[in-house]
Parts: C-alpha cells; sequence; structure tokens
C-alpha cells in the first residue's frame, strides 16, 4: 500500500494538519472552514475507500479542512476488515469500482453491523441502473463523477445532520455555553480554555446534558475505540474538563456517576 | 497469481465487429472510468480558485494539483485515443529487430531504477529476434510494461526481461521477482489493456499476471528467422544493470 498519512490506525490520521496522501503542496490547514458552516458535524469520522490514490488524497485534504478527521483505504477487502474491527466512523464515502471487493459488496457485507452509518457512494458510472443498484444495496447517497466539491461537502453535511439529528450551534447547561462552530466554552461570561480533546468531551456531555454519560461512550464518541476496563484516561480528561468548567466559587455542573460515568446537569434547573 | 491471456489477435486485428468487441468497449469503459479521476480533481481544484481572495485559498497548491491532474488526464485520454486507435487501424508489418527496439527502453528506465534501488537483468540472445510486425505499437506495449514493472518493482527488487524464440513467436517476458502487494487502478488497467490490444493487433499473444508481475508478449517472426533459428531456453547469463 502507500504510505498515506491518513491510512486507518495511523496515530496522526485525524490530525486535519497532517500532510496528505497527493503529491503536491501543503495539506490542510486549521484556518476556520471556507464555507464557515459546520452545524456541528466538525470532528465527525470519515471513512474514504478509493482506489485512486490521488482522488483519495485531494479529498482527504478536502474533508480534514473542513474539520473532518478522516482515513483513506485503496480497496474494498480493507475497508471491510477495518469496519469489522469496529473502527467506528459517522459517514462511508466509498467508490463503487474498488479492488478485491466492490462497492457494492462492500456496502452488502457492512450494512447490516452499521445500520445508522451513512454511506455515499462516489461512482464513474453515471447510468441510472448503477445508482438504483447502489441506493438499493444500502447506500444513503451517490455522486457521479466528476463532481463538484461544493455539492460533495453540501452532502456530506447533509448525511452528518441526517443521521445525528440537528445539534445546534449553541448548548447552555445552567451558566455554562457551548460554541461549537467557534469552538469556544463560557460559563458566566468566562472564557474556558479547552484542547481539542476536552472540547470534544465537553460537546459529548453538553448533548447529553441530564443524562449519565458512560465512560465506555466517552471512550467511543471522543477517542474512537472500544471500552477498556484497564484505562483511566476518560477519568484523567475529565477530571481536566471539571477543573476547567467547576471554578471556585461556581455551582458544581459535573457530577460523577458512581460505577458508570459522568452527568452534567445545573442542580438548579 | 494466474495469468491473464489475451490469446491471439490475428482475427480481430481492426474493425468494431469482431467478437472480442466487448473486452474492447469494457476496455474503453475501464479507460473513462480512468479519466474521471483527475476530472473530479481538475473540477473541484477549478472551484476552489474561483473562490475570491478573501477565502484565504492557497492558490499555488491548487494550481500545481490542477497542472499534474490535467496531465494525468490528457496521458489517459492518449491512451483511450491509441487503444481506439489500435482496432480502427490495422496494424503495419515490418521487419524488425526486437532487441534494438527494446534497448533504449531498457536504457531509459536504468536512471529511475537506480535511483529507487531497483535492479534490473536482461538475458539477452546473441542472435536477433526478428518480428514481422508493428515497431510503434510493440514499442508502446513495451514501454508501458517497464513502467509498469518499474512502478511496482520495490527497493531491493529485480525486474527480469528476457526473449526466447519458438513456434514462429518470438516471445518477451518482462517479471518482477517480487510481490508488489497492490491492486491495480483503473489507470494502470487502461495501459494493460492498450498493451495487450497492441499486441494482439499484430497477431501475437499477451499474458500478464497482476502479482507478481509478469508480462509475456510474443510476436510473430519474420519467415526467414522462422525457419533456422529455436531458442533453447534462456541463458541467465544476465546482463545486470544498477
Amino acid at each position: 500500500m502507500n504510505d498515506s498519512p491518513c491510512m486507518p490506525g495511523s496515530p496522526s490520521s485525524s490530525d486535519p494538519t497532517h500532510e496528505t496522501a497527493i503529491a503536491v503542496g501543503p495539506g490542510p490547514s486549521k484556518k476556520k472552514p471556507r464555507n464557515g458552516v459546520l452545524s456541528g458535524t466538525a470532528g465527525k469520522r470519515i471513512l474514504i475507500v478509493e482506489d485512486d490514490v490521488a482522488l483519495a488524497g485531494f479529498l482527504c485534504a478536502e474533508l480534514q479542512s473542513q474539520q473532518f478527521a478522516v482515513d483513506i483505504l485503496h480497496d474494498g477487502e480493507e475497508a471491510r476488515r477495518a469496519l469489522e474491527e469496529k473502527r467506528r466512523y459517522d459517514l462511508l464515502i466509498l467508490d463503487l469500482n474498488l479492488p478485491r471487493l466492490d462497492g457494492i459488496g462492500l456496502i452488502e457485507r457492512v450494512r447490516p453491523s452499521y445500520p445508522k452509518m451513512p454511506m455515499l457512494v462516489l461512482t464513474a458510472r453515471s447510468r441510472v441502473e448503477d445508482k438504483v443498484k447502489a441506493l438499493g444495496s444500502g447506500a444513503d447517497d451517490c455522486l457521479t463523477k466528476p463532481f463538484s466539491l461544493a455539492e460533495l461537502l453540501a452532502r456530506v453535511h447533509a448525511l452528518l445532520r441526517r443521521n445525528s439529528g440537528l445539534i445546534p450551534n449553541c448548548s447552555r447547561v445552567g451558566d455554562l455555553t457551548l460554541l461549537r462552530e467557534e469552538r469556544r466554552a463560557e460559563r458566566n461570561g468566562r472564557r474556558i480554555e479547552l484542547t481539542p480533546r476536552e472540547f470534544a468531551i465537553l460537546d459529548v456531555m453538553m448533548r447529553n446534558a441530564g443524562r449519565p454519560v458512560s465512560r465506555a461512550t466517552l471512550l467511543e464518541e471522543v477517542w474512537n475505540t472500544s471500552a477498556e476496563p484497564s484505562t483511566n484516561i476518560v477519568d484523567v480528561y475529565m477530571k481536566y474538563v471539571r477543573d476547567k468548567v467547576d471554578g471556585p466559587g461556581e455551582r458544581r455542573l459535573t457530577h460523577t456517576i458512581r460505577g458508570f460515568g459522568y452527568e452534567l446537569r445545573d442542580a438548579d434547573a | 497469481m494466474p495469468m491473464h491471456s489475451g490469446g491471439t489477435g490475428a482475427e480481430s486485428a481492426a474493425g468494431l465487429a469482431g467478437g472480442d468487441s466487448g473486452k474492447f468497449f469494457g476496455d474503453l469503459a475501464n479507460g473513462l472510468h480512468a479519466m474521471a479521476q483527475p476530472l473530479t480533481i481538475l473540477r473541484a481544484s477549478m472551484e476552489v480558485l474561483a473562490l475570491p481572495p478573501s477565502a484565504g485559498v492557497d492558490q499555488r497548491r491548487y494550481l500545481e494539483i490542477s497542472t499534474s491532474q490535467l496531465e494525468r488526464a490528457c496521458h489517459l485520454f492518449t491512451c483511450v485515443q491509441d487503444l481506439v486507435a489500435v482496432k480502427i487501424v490495422e496494424a503495419q508489418k515490418k521487419q524488425f529487430d526486437l532487441w534494438e527496439l527494446i534497448t533504449p527502453l531498457i536504457e531509459g528506465q536504468k536512471g529511475i531504477l537506480q535511483a529507487s534501488g531497483v535492479a534490473i537483468a536482461v538475458a539477452r540472445q546473441e542472435a536477433c529476434c526478428a518480428i514481422l510486425g508493428d515497431p510503434g505499437r510493440t514499442e508502446q506495449a513495451v514501454a508501458a510494461a517497464l513502467q509498469m514493472a518499474a512502478e511496482l518493482a520495490s527497493r531491493g527488487g529485480v525486474i527480469e526481461v528476457s526473449a526466447a524464440q519458438g513456434g514462429g513467436f518470438a516471445e518477451l517476458t518482462l517479471r518482477n521477482t517480487s510481490r508488489h502487494g497492490r491492486s491495480l487502478d483503473s489507470s494502470a488497467r487502461l495501459s494493460v489493456a492498450l498493451a495487450e490490444a497492441n499486441v494482439l493487433s499484430q497477431g501475437g499473444k499477451y499474458e500478464f499476471a497482476e502479482d507478481p508481475l509478469r508480462v509475456s508478449m510474443a510476436l510473430p517472426v519474420e519467415e526467414a528467422a522462422r525457419a533456422g533459428k529455436e531458442t533453447p531456453g534462456i541463458r541467465w547469463d544476465a546482463e545486470r544493470m544498477h
């Protein structure tokens, strides 16, 4: 296989500053996305399965510039294995004409295990029958090459919104405010400086405000890995978040649910 | 890895009505599929370049991407054109020496191979291989096979080139001694299809195995040469070029 830094499993695969497989120019930057509006889809994980290395690298860079975490694979069989290993993705973008296991075969194999994961098919076949076959096999959407980048990005955002429900830009719990687009958290006018990981934790907690969130869920949502009983990484990071959110003299919003996980709630609400 | 065999193309050298038109259209469809990839990148890059300056686009990056993908699209377009040309234009029947034809091609690859740590081993016959065919198409087929062998070879690998004569054919074989573990994309498949069409259109035979790469092309030899020569076997007193 090529040395694409977007290969799954690579520690830097979700780093939006990383160089991509495409041979020219720098990779995407951490600058604000060109279209500006993310509607809470930033940080979502996307798997691209495309045998054309240059196209896969280009798409990877463009999606990373939109703040998505992107992995690339170049054949259907590898993708099937990666998905069967329970690597979690929010969206699968795949070509139909893949080596070893074609796109239709891949969709049919993985769809039963991932009934909710949106799948967007990219194909150079423009016949209606081909699109019908792809959609019939379990794909959610289909785009014919050569497609418009703006259209691809719009469809990606739409598919992610459809699956996760509309996530508002702004969430509030008591006097704590989270602005997702701006990647900013404030409490009673006090700016809370968070690392990307801490921000992701707070994002999950805010989306589930008033409900307990298990350590396993946080591990899966924030670290993209399945539960490992031996690790205390969630507790360590949760303490960082708690120390920043619940300042001295402030009402406590983060609560430990013993033997389970954590909950974000305003006790006075 | 089983060899894909193109058989003999003597009966289908020209004309779309031949029995192999299904394969031809399949190859053509694959060629158009290959072209869709750079065109997608090109279209997307143009969209980004068309954004106003306030978008803060790294224009140089997208211009470089556009240039490389435009070149790639043009190359693929040429391959598709050549594929059609092979189908509708009769191959030449000229006498030429196979080694004279391929030696400059091998020399041309030497520098690239040296840089990537790949050796090329040539088992060269003392007697010439007098072919009766189309030198242009043969050159194109051999060049494509050599380029693919070079692209798929890894550091420390060897590309073996040998020729043998028998049964009215001179058979040129290129093989990589190690596996590459990759799957050919549509551009590579187009290249294989064009090489195969070039050989078959001369009444030759073509065999291709993907991993490890092995390409065998047998071309009809000239009558006079056919009478006298049979190669006893390949002699690996190889000339190694590092």
